[in-house]
């Protein structure tokens, strides 16, 4: 470009390069936003799949009352919360309305030996280590992050999900410490007040056990 | 008020002015490479003021030569705004649906993301803890409780995670290389056996360290009435037939470096190469603990040839030629013998070798080999003397230690002899294996765990093979040999199959992973053939220690779950009190000429080239030159400059000439590379390069140097001495080369302490000179991070690290690390986030040291990375470490640019994908990942952070229990394989933890203190021991 500035000096391969370099930072911006957006988990809020076999939460968990952690044991002991196998399913359907088609589906499948391919409905991107674990240690129910499934014919995704969803808890210092009030009471409700509280003496610990929000306690 | 700015301000132009003078001022006393000279800093210099000229011709588009592989950098930004408009309409997709699949029946113990570790044999004797994830092998450990190892681990073990999931491993059988069933092989090989003339089978294996194998090999023999040969690649058996002579069994001297006070090696680089070199590491580590308060240190002299990781260890090093090694030898055992008992007639000969004589020979100056031998005399029962590098007298060399070692009480001290591989008196030689095929009286031969048509590249092995009727290779992999085969029988990997190992403690190797293709152990496969019925070998090796090692106290069962929970058992091996005879001394076998002399050495890294096929190995720089996948002849500053051999090292102008070697007939062109330490007439070329059938990772990888080895009259196989010639080509290669991606720039004052013993007793300051009383001004704010819980550090014991490199390649199987290639390289894209460097001081062409200072990331509380990130992709964390987030990452590469440790990786291409562009990462490779930590992508930039995932793992156990974090309790994965207990790991908040203790002694230092980053890591400084007065 010529110093003076007249249009003259603007030859036509100067207009190609700025339209390109205008294309490659729109494109760039477009793509990224287009990427965010369609990967974000909090696109996915309220997400729910239609599963291979149309298991009942509302049945299971709500009306009989199975605990959670009765199938999905592993998130008391890992940072997974693992589906359980169909050998789980057939502790009861054994015995329990084997005339359903559903149930004749899943015995096929287990004298098979041949798993079911569920749907995954909460997915975070690789790049996020969550574990289970620490906070079912910690005293924080599974429905707050996963709303009340008992509640859910078919599941689907209650919360966002998103880092900032994660870090309001955390950065609340006294978030978990005020829930536990919440939860000792329940637990009272259902133990008996005779019973020593679990979440009694977890209030009475020193220790906030609110892990920090440094980047590498979820991403490594 | 003026008048205190005015102080200030004088202040900190004087703290500048101080810190100039320290980061420039002073003489060079560190070095990378010879010749490494101002200029080439100008070339830098020149390189980086021409990017941004406006005058710079190349970068007009009229002038550049443009193609469509190479074009101008503004056509390349019209190709990439066109490519993205075209992706921005691609864009608008969603996250592809994911499915769980439980399973149907859930292993018993089982707890998805929880690992299981499992306790093994890794086939070359080390014991192991295999960590396995959801049922795949991600991490081998060494095992703590084992006799042999004790924890520490090589490299080539580290990797053999490659070889198990290598994609081009024989899945199942090859019958005249088409591949075939096992019900078929089976019968065709029976009868190939059955028809066989009587006492014409043949087996040829390595030594066998297996108790099951051997019997399964015995009844293999007694069935088919046939013969076993035992070979060595590169023949590496010469220190045991010395040392058994006159002896019924075979023995061969097992060394305790943990007792020594004086080691002489002769070319032995029992801290490298040396089959044995961790269990050896780990005893000679033990004594250079000076930074735990240990100051009885040992003392290392070496005479050698080729420059070793033991020469770079050693606190006195000679180079001398080969064909000097044996009057060197008797130079030390004339003046030894004149101060101890000695027979007559030794002395007499001993007396044509005295100090005068030899040492202008050998170039040593006398007043050296006395001192040798003075301190020899001093640790008389405390003394080891050791010789290897199979050169033109290797007997007799081996003889002459033996010698030196009696006289000073080594045997039954520092020596013992064990006698440890069973059965191997009874077996035959390869050269009688040679013989009877030429004679025909080979029908068939069963070859395992050894490759001869590339290690005995002479050729001998193809004239007997054609006379061979029938070959069959048990193999891994389609090697040499097993290309030539009429059968080949797919092998399991050693993490896929039973067995055991005795060798210091008997061991069992359980398999830790179904056989992940149609493949057998060899001990199943003899069986199979020995017997009719199908066999389970686990179920004969249970038999087989239920009738030698159980002592038959309560259940068996119970007793065999313990054996492969430890992992380890009792020691079995019976040592031998007696002493070794020496044969007839005699006088080196040739006069000396004006030839030059050719040593072929095995490299610590890649060794005999059997795992030349794992791309960890191959990328891994070489523990002297730092070059990667290749190899090289190593000449010496004076040859080069007389033949006008020419090497650039900078980073960006790569360039070798490439040389003609000659040795007799045969030639290799190889590119020259510039290797301080060596004797003007010796040069040197790495073995187990130029393979041709190692897959698409190992093939043509360098050359073959074992074409130039030689059989001596006595059977042995000649590696050093040779006679060779060198001349130029013309032509250049570029070696990639990782040792100048980095240019000290001045700076070396401060990046590596080293001093001498006395100096150090003295002063244990000594090392730490230009310390400064006063604390730097700083830029930073020193008060905005509180370390309220832990604050990890680490410390590296300079002292004890020996630069064996098993930690880089611990380091590339825990984190994922990516192998970028040759090409790669050579632009100073290598992705280890764990280096060594290495220092040379003193002369260019004999250096006094050459240091090793392994560098990572070291998690600076002031971190100048995490100030010019602009998108917070690097930040603190509470516990001290230097985080690095790769999904918040968008590549400026501001902060790589602003570290003053390089260590900072740019992924400047999918480098994950594949493995150095050489075979992409198709099933089953991506099962060796660690699903704890991310696999980086193209344009994140990666760093080391001190094993984060495993901080957290271990927090998070230490919170279920309610207990206290225990010192010691997390250990780096580069700490956990270190055979030299030099890395320390733990909280630098704990007073009493072990790395606070370190970091506290006077002669603690960090690398670049004058720059106020305040890392994390600090160093411990090398010592050198010569001598205390």
């Amino acid at each position: 470009m010529s110093e003076d500035g007249a249009g003259s000096g603007i030859s036509g391969k100067t207009i190609l390069y700025i339209s390109l370099a205008t294309i490659v930072v729109l494109g760039g911006l477009t793509y990224a936003a287009g990427l965010i957006v369609g990967y974000s988990p909090a696109w996915y809020q309220n997400y729910a799949p239609k599963q291979p076999i149309p298991y009942s939460h509302k049945l299971h968990a709500g009306q009989y009352k199975i605990p959670c952690l009765y199938c999905h044991a592993s998130a008391e002991y890992a940072a997974h919360s693992a589906v359980p196998g169909l050998e789980t399913c057939m502790n009861c359907h054994t015995a329990v309305k084997t005339d359903s088609p559903w149930i004749k589906q899943i015995t096929e499948a287990y004298n098979a030996n041949r798993p079911i391919e569920w749907v995954k409905v909460h997915v975070l991107p690789d790049f996020v280590h969550f574990n289970h674990k620490r906070h079912i240690a910690a005293g924080v129910e599974c429905a707050t992050c996963h709303g009340h499934v008992e509640e859910m014919d078919r599941v689907y995704q209650y919360a966002p999900l998103t880092m900032g969803w994660c870090v309001n808890c955390h950065r609340n210092d006294n978030y978990v410490q005020k829930h536990r009030v919440e939860w000792s009471e329940k637990e009272k409700l259902l133990k008996g007040a005779g019973e020593p509280s679990i979440m009694d003496k977890l209030l009475s610990h020193p220790d906030p056990h609110n892990a920090d929000v440094s980047c590498s306690t979820c991403h490594y | 008020m003026s008048d205190l700015k005015q102080i200030e301000a004088d202040r900190i132009e004087m703290i500048r002015k101080d810190e100039e003078k320290v980061l420039t001022s002073e003489r060079r006393k560190l070095w990378q490479a010879p010749q490494q000279d101002e200029a080439s800093w100008e070339v830098i210099k020149a390189d980086r003021s021409k990017e941004f000229s406006p005058n710079q011709k190349e970068d007009s588009p009229e002038s550049h030569d443009e193609s469509l592989l190479n074009p101008s950098r503004r056509r390349f930004l019209q190709w990439m705004g066109a490519t993205t408009a075209l992706m921005t309409s691609s864009a608008c997709k969603t996250r592809p649906v994911d499915t769980l699949v439980p399973y149907v029946h859930k292993p018993q113990g089982f707890v998805m993301g929880v690992p299981v570790w499992y306790a093994s044999t890794a086939s070359n004797g080390y014991g192991i803890l295999v960590k396995t994830r959801e049922g795949r092998p991600i991490k081998v450990e060494g095992n703590s409780d084992h006799p042999f190892n004790r924890g520490g681990l090589d490299a080539s073990t580290q990797a053999c995670l490659l070889d198990l999931y290598n994609p081009e491993r024989v899945k199942k059988t090859l019958q005249n290389q088409k591949e075939s069933s096992w019900k078929e092989t089976d019968a065709a090989i029976k009868g190939a056996l059955k028809s066989a003339r009587a006492g014409s089978v043949r087996v040829l294996t390595g030594s066998i360290h297996s108790p099951s194998l051997r019997a399964a090999l015995d009844s293999f023999l007694s069935v088919y009435n046939a013969k076993q040969h035992i070979t060595y690649p590169f023949g590496r058996d010469v220190v045991s037939d010395a040392h058994s002579l006159g002896k019924k069994d075979k023995v061969s001297p097992s060394f305790s470096f943990d007792k020594a006070d004086v080691i002489v090696s002769f070319d032995e680089d029992f801290l490298g190469s040396h089959p044995s070199a961790v269990a050896f590491t780990k005893d000679f580590s033990k004594r250079r603990k000076i930074h735990h308060g240990d100051t009885k240190v040992n003392r290392l002299f070496v005479f050698e040839s080729n420059f070793t990781l033991t020469g770079v260890n050693a606190d006195h090093r000679y180079s001398i030629a080969p064909s000097d090694q044996l009057s060197a030898i008797y130079a030390i055992a004339h003046l030894v013998s004149q101060k101890s008992p000695t027979d007559a007639s030794v002395k007499t000969f001993l007396n044509d070798y005295s100090s005068e004589k030899i040492s202008g020979q050998i170039g040593v100056s006398e007043e050296n080999l006395k001192e040798v031998a003075d301190a020899l005399l001093s640790a008389k029962g405390k003394a080891i003397v050791l010789a290897g590098g199979n050169g033109p007298d290797a007997l007799a060399v081996q003889s002459a230690c033996i010698l030196l070692n009696q006289m000073l009480g080594s045997f039954s001290n520092t020596i013992t002899l064990s006698s440890s591989e069973k059965g191997a008196a009874s077996s035959e030689s390869y050269e009688s294996l040679l013989k009877d095929a030429e004679d025909g009286n080979v029908d068939v031969l069963i070859v395992h765990g050894q490759n001869p048509v590339y290690h005995q590249a002479s050729g001998e092995f193809d004239r007997a093979l054609s006379k061979i009727k029938t070959l069959i290779v048990v193999s891994q992999d389609l090697n040499e040999t097993a290309s030539k085969a009429q059968f080949v029988l797919g092998e399991s990997h050693f993490l896929e199959s039973w067995g055991d190992y005795a060798f210091k403690g008997v061991s069992i190797q359980q398999p830790v992973i179904e056989p992940l293709f149609e493949t057998r152990s060899f001990g199943e496969i003899l069986l199979s053939l020995a017997q009719n019925n199908a066999v389970d070998y686990r179920v004969f090796v249970q038999n087989l220690w239920k009738k030698n090692y159980f002592r038959g106290v309560g259940s068996f069962d119970a007793w065999w779950s313990e054996q492969l929970r430890l992992g380890t058992t009792a020691s079995s091996s019976h040592s031998d009190q007696s002493v070794p005879k020496i044969t007839s001394l005699r006088a080196p076998s040739k006069s000396k000429t004006d030839a030059l002399e050719l040593v072929l050495y095995e490299t610590a890294h890649l060794r005999d080239g059997t795992q030349a096929s794992n791309a960890w190995l191959q990328e891994l720089p070489d523990a002297i030159s730092k070059v990667t996948w290749s190899n090289y002849v190593a000449v010496s500053l004076q040859l080069a400059r007389k033949i006008g051999f020419r090497e650039d090292l900078t980073l960006g102008h790569h360039a070798n000439d490439v040389a003609l070697v000659k040795v007799g007939d045969k030639s290799l062109e190889l590119p020259v590379h510039i290797q301080p330490g060596l004797k003007a007439n010796v040069i040197a070329i790495a073995l187990g390069y130029g393979r041709t059938a190692a897959g698409s990772v190992g093939t043509n990888v360098g050359k073959n140097a074992a074409i130039f080895s030689r059989r001596n009259d006595d059977g042995s196989v000649q590696l050093s001495g040779i006679a060779a010639s060198i001349s130029k080509t013309g032509k250049t290669y570029a070696l990639a080369t990782t040792q100048r991606h980095f240019e000290l720039q001045g700076r070396d004052k401060d990046i590596l302490q080293h001093a001498t013993l006395a100096e150090f007793l003295k002063d244990p300051k000594v090392a730490k000179e230009g310390e400064k009383e006063e604390k730097p001004l700083s830029m930073y704010n020193e008060q905005e991070f509180v370390y309220p819980g832990h604050k990890w550090g680490m410390s590296i014991d300079l002292n004890s690290c020996t630069g064996c490199q098993a930690c880089v390649v611990a380091c590339y199987s825990e984190n994922n690390i990516a192998v970028s290639g040759e090409d790669q390289i050579r632009k100073g894209r290598h992705m280890a986030w764990l280096r060594m460097d290495l220092y040379y001081s003193g002369a260019e062409d004999n250096p006094d040291t050459a240091n090793i200072e392994p560098m990572l990331c070291q998690q600076c509380t002031n971190a100048p990375c995490e100030t010019v990130c602009p998108v917070l992709a690097t930040t603190h964390s509470s516990d001290g470490l230097n985080d690095m987030v790769y999904n918040r990452c968008v590549g400026t590469r501001y902060c790589a640019n602003n570290c003053p440790y390089k260590v900072r990786r740019f992924n400047y291409f999918n480098y994950s994908e594949s493995l150095g562009s050489k075979i992409d990462m198709i099933d089953p490779l991506p099962m060796s990942l660690n699903p704890d930590v991310t696999v980086r992508s193209r344009g994140v930039m990666e760093k080391c952070t001190f094993c984060v995932q495993r901080i957290r793992r271990t927090v998070d156990e230490v919170k279920d229990k309610k207990e206290k974090l225990k010192d010691g309790a997390i250990q780096t994965a580069c700490q956990q394989s270190c055979p030299a207990d030099a890395i320390v790991f733990g909280d630098l908040n704990d007073p009493e933890s072990q790395v606070s203790k370190l970091a506290a002694t006077a002669q603690s230092f960090k690398v670049l203190e004058v720059l106020n980053t305040r890392p994390s890591v600090s160093y411990l400084p090398r010592i050198r021991n010569k001598g205390t007065s």
